[in-house]
């Protein structure tokens, strides 16, 4: 015999508390866009792997760069997203 | 492969004449996919992977993102067109086509263009593309990685220290923006 409570959708097994279409912040967006930038920048270390000890130090000097500003990125992301992360 | 890319073709013109613009967002990921595999064909399975992991895995579903979170209609940036672009209905419908045929016949021109210089590093006219035209077959006899790698690292290393920097900086920007 469907009910509501039988006909509903559950939430981890309880109830669900609210609407799903709820408005939250933008910046979870942003951290999106952010991982995007950080995939595409991923993706050019795979065509490094093959030639990293065939062609000499020079790819490898290019990927240290690489590495150096990425690294970068990463700790202005931890030391001023995550701080302001932290009101919410 | 031509009827890969007259696919291709007939997915990037629906993309611009889809009702709506999830399903805008749809014929958008199936672009990406027959690039996907146009690439695949010509054996740069790199490129392919990544256009699936990267275009269809992660900027195709921020865009269904973007849509869902602004809920604009088609017609709300038709209008949008109308009144500030100042273009008439059927004209602003013509060059949405014409934009999309040409960036994607130049897209695929490059693609080719690149992939027989690399394959083949003589003088490349129209003459030597339909001399070569099974270069797919070639290209397998060194690994398309190897090859990216090469090109990547070394023919055009300056141009990756440029591209790295402008990703860094893009990054910076979203950094800036998110504090």
């Amino acid at each position: 015999m469907p009910n509501k409570d039988k006909s509903d959708t559950f939430e981890c097994g309880f109830s669900t508390f609210s609407d799903t279409r709820s408005a939250f912040n933008v910046q979870y967006y942003l951290t999106a866009v952010l991982f995007l930038i950080f995939d595409l920048e991923l993706a050019l270390f795979i065509p490094w792997a093959p030639i990293a000890f065939t062609i000499g130090a020079f790819p490898t000097v290019i990927i240290l760069i690489f590495m150096g500003l990425l690294g970068l990125t990463v700790y202005l992301e931890r030391t001023i997203v995550h701080n302001s992360f932290e009101k919410y | 492969m031509v009827f890969l890319e007259i696919l291709i073709l007939i997915s990037a013109i629906s993309v611009t004449l889809a009702p709506s613009l999830i399903r805008s967002a749809l014929f958008l990921m199936v672009t990406f996919l027959l690039c996907g595999l146009f690439l695949a064909s010509i054996g740069a399975e790199l490129l392919a992977l990544l256009f699936l992991l990267v275009y269809i895995g992660a900027i195709s579903v921020l865009f269904l993102f973007v849509i869902m979170l602004i809920q604009l209609t088609r017609n709300q940036i038709r209008q949008y067109l109308i009144t500030t672009v100042d273009v008439e209905e059927q004209t602003s419908f013509e060059i949405a086509v014409a934009v999309t045929a040409l960036l994607f016949i130049t897209i695929l021109t490059f693609i080719i263009f690149f992939t027989l210089s690399y394959s083949f590093p003589i003088s490349y006219n129209f003459s030597t593309i339909l001399k070569y035209s099974d270069f797919g077959a070639h290209l397998y006899e060194i690994s398309a990685v190897y090859s990216l790698g090469v090109a990547l690292f070394v023919d055009y290393w300056f141009a990756l220290l440029i591209t790295v920097f402008i990703i860094t900086a893009a990054s910076f920007g979203v950094i800036i923006v998110l504090k």
